[in-house]
């Protein structure tokens, strides 16, 4: 059993490895987006956590079909999507990107896919705001990172709030934490239409088109899928799926120069609709739970991987960092205090981002679990190295200058007697900042791992469950956390 | 044997010790007496080489035993693994001699039914006795001791001194650095008092009292605190 899971393990990471290596040529159509932003573009299905769904999905099955390419999924943070692509961790990156001036200059866009709108939703009965201008002076919130982000950023006196999913925004608007948000219709139509809480005002503000984002390195693919999108355009079946999913709207009809009667049903819409009536028995939701268990633990089992390889390296490197910040020369000693103040004094999310996606631009691709176990591991190697420091300064004079009449040399008092010693004063401070590694190591989702949290944002997002997924996913925290207190107490209780 | 000339040593600017000479035969024992302060420890630890100092001249053994006021056993290893470290790392010694070495160390100073307890687990009167016999065991010539008994019971005391009488039997110099009055009597050949840094030797303490009047009335009120 511990064999296989070191081999699940290299497996795992050669194959990422391998991807990563793997630019473009293969059959595979590396396609990115973000599931957690939800419906109606690329998502889990309510209930069924194991199938993707949504108008972005079905058009990339098809596109993949028309490139004769086999569909890779990569799951990505949706800030990070168009970064990635130029690390080359995906082809394509497809997830409601507005096609943008800023994002052409980092990106090729292929022709839209979807033209459309940006909407106002307010509260149910609220007839303060008729459009855009009457939103000075408000909270309003919206998607991070969006273009209607920008759009409200650039009218004078409204109070900008981000959100990184949907259901959140909402949820603020239902309590009064902002007066109104400013979504994509598509994203109006999927969250605030059909729930009676909600009003979507009917004018339509600015507009806005739909890419898919390739790397500016693959100028051969955008071409293939320019044409294959204007097959799909010009036999209708772009149509059929957006028809599907009731999204098809004047906007894109004039884009596609298609004016033609609709011909399919919302099916697609209505089977979400449904799935959102389901008001679920308690046996129903542990049901659920039991079936996402599986989900849930190989969450878990990726945050255990990343946290334990971060912890060896942040031992390692804190010990190597203690030792020169005491006994190396001037150098060594400067050097250490320079970077342990620089690690200390700048956030983990910055330099994971740093470490996966600027290190790529100057030469040096790392896969995502590298670089997490790099920041994670660095990060956490100067507070070792300070707990240490700590540890060792604490121990005795008289120890450490019995050890020299004895005549044992600086390195065997090092050894023998000031590390056994300080050891005992790090065990409690180190669980600690262990137990904290282990929760930090929620961040690395921002650079495509999906670790436990990552895991519970999915899950909660699809069965809109957020209360009974947090409970296991805590109750999932502890257990992984535990190991390593019962550890600490057996060698406290051993180092008396 | 130990012999020093002109042994000083600049601490900061406030305070150090000067031109300290001093001349012990071999297995005599020497008590330091004086105010904190005064530079014993200061003398000990220059003797012992843990401070650095300038001198004229010096002559005194290689191996040098310390025993500290507490904490000198290490914490996290047993009393026989305190006594076998150096045996072993430093001496290179291999397990069968340091073993019946520090069986004889342990016997010497009676604790070899303690051999396996940790320091915490030894009475302070024990811990001492422990240092000494770690000291011991690398055959040392002159055992230096920095207020051994101010941290024990009085009825550990006379255990320690006595201890300390057995070795000048076999041959060892020993300095003491001490506040206890039963000490200088029961154990010294030599008596020294340091006041500001400066070493006034004395032959066995019923002399102090015949050369009262070259002291200050100051010096003769301290002294007269140990008679």
């Amino acid at each position: 059993m511990k064999n296989k899971n070191i081999c699940n393990y290299l497996f795992s990471f050669f194959t990422a490895i391998t991807l990563l290596c793997s630019f473009a040529e293969g059959e595979t159509l590396r396609w990115a987006a973000d599931t957690e932003s939800g419906a109606p573009f690329v998502f889990y299905e309510s209930g069924n956590i194991q199938q993707m769904t949504g108008f972005e999905y079905d058009l990339i099955q098809l596109l993949a079909a028309k490139l004769k390419r086999e569909p890779v999924f990569v799951q990505n943070a949706w800030d990070g999507l168009i970064l990635g692509l130029n690390n080359n961790l995906y082809d394509i990156a497809i997830n409601g990107l507005e096609i943008t001036e800023d994002r052409q200059k980092a990106v090729n866009f292929s022709e839209p896919y979807y033209a459309t709108y940006l909407q106002i939703i307010v509260k149910q009965g609220d007839t303060r705001f008729k459009n855009l201008s009457d939103l000075s002076g408000f909270k309003v919130g919206t998607l991070s990172g969006a273009l209607s982000e920008k759009v409200l950023r650039a009218q004078d006196g409204i109070q900008v709030l981000t959100y990184e999913s949907e259901t959140l925004a909402h949820q603020d608007l239902t309590i009064s934490r902002s007066d109104a948000l400013l979504f994509d219709a598509p994203i109006a139509k999927y969250f605030s239409e059909i729930n009676p809480k909600f009003q979507v005002l009917p004018t339509p503000v600015g507009s806005i088109t739909y890419g898919i984002a390739i790397s500016k390195k693959n100028p051969e693919l955008l071409k293939q899928i320019n044409k294959a999108l204007g097959d799909m355009k010009e036999s209708g079946e772009l149509k059929v799926i957006l028809e599907k999913w009731a999204l098809w709207n004047p906007n894109t009809a004039s884009l596609f120069n298609d004016m033609s009667p609709s011909r399919t049903q919302p099916v697609s819409f209505e089977k979400y609709k449904d799935s959102l009536n389901l008001k679920r028995s308690f046996a129903e939701s542990v049901e659920i739970y039991k079936k996402s268990l599986p989900l849930l633990l190989k969450g878990a089992v990726q945050t255990v991987k990343i946290s334990f390889t971060s912890m060896i390296l942040a031992v390692f490197f804190g010990l190597v960092l203690v030792t020169l910040r005491l006994y190396g020369n001037k150098f060594f000693q400067i050097a250490t205090t320079f970077f342990v103040e620089f690690m200390r004094g700048t956030p983990l999310l910055l330099q994971l981002f740093f470490i996966f996606y600027a290190l790529p631009s100057i030469g040096v691709e790392i896969s995502a679990f590298t670089a997490a176990v790099i920041g994670l591991g660095l990060n956490y190697s100067v507070q070792e190295s300070e707990i240490y420091r700590s540890g060792l300064q604490s121990v005795h004079k008289n120890q450490i200058e019995a050890a020299k009449m004895l005549g044992l040399t600086k390195w065997q008092c090092f050894w023998s007697i000031q590390v056994p010693q300080a050891f005992k004063f790090c065990l409690p401070p180190m669980t600690t900042d262990f137990i904290a590694l282990i929760k930090d190591s929620s961040l690395v989702s921002v650079i495509t791992l999906v670790e436990l949290t990552k895991t519970y944002s999915l899950l909660s997002a699809t069965y809109y469950d957020y209360v009974g997924f947090a409970m296991l996913t805590a109750l999932l925290y502890i257990l992984v956390g535990l190991p390593l207190v019962l550890l600490s107490r057996y060698l406290e209780r051993r180092t008396i | 044997m130990i012999s020093l000339k002109n042994l000083s040593r600049q601490i900061t600017h406030d305070f150090n010790i000067q031109n300290i000479s001093l001349h012990l035969p071999a297995n005599s024992i020497l008590s330091l007496i004086g105010k904190s302060g005064s530079g014993k420890s200061t003398l000990l630890r220059c003797i012992a080489g843990l401070e650095t100092y300038s001198i004229e001249h010096e002559q005194k053994p290689e191996r040098i035993g310390f025993v500290f006021q507490s904490s000198n056993l290490f914490s996290h290893l047993t009393l026989e693994q305190n006594i076998k470290l150096a045996l072993q790392k430093v001496q290179k010694k291999d397990s069968a001699e340091a073993d019946k070495i520090c069986n004889e160390v342990l016997d010497q100073v009676k604790l070899s039914h303690r051999k396996s307890y940790r320091p915490s687990q030894l009475s302070g009167g024990q811990q001492q006795r422990g240092a000494i016999a770690r000291a011991l065991a690398l055959k040392p010539q002159l055992i230096l001791y920095d207020e051994p008994t101010s941290a024990l019971d009085p009825e550990l005391v006379d255990e320690l001194l006595d201890l300390m009488l057995d070795l000048k039997k076999i041959g060892i110099t020993q300095v003491v650095a001490t506040h206890e009055k039963s000490a200088i009597k029961k154990i010294s050949d030599y008596v020294g008092y340091m006041n500001s840094g400066e070493l006034r030797l004395f032959e066995h303490f019923s002399k102090v009292a015949n050369k009262a009047k070259e002291l200050t009335s100051e010096e003769q009120k301290y002294l007269q605190l140990f008679i």
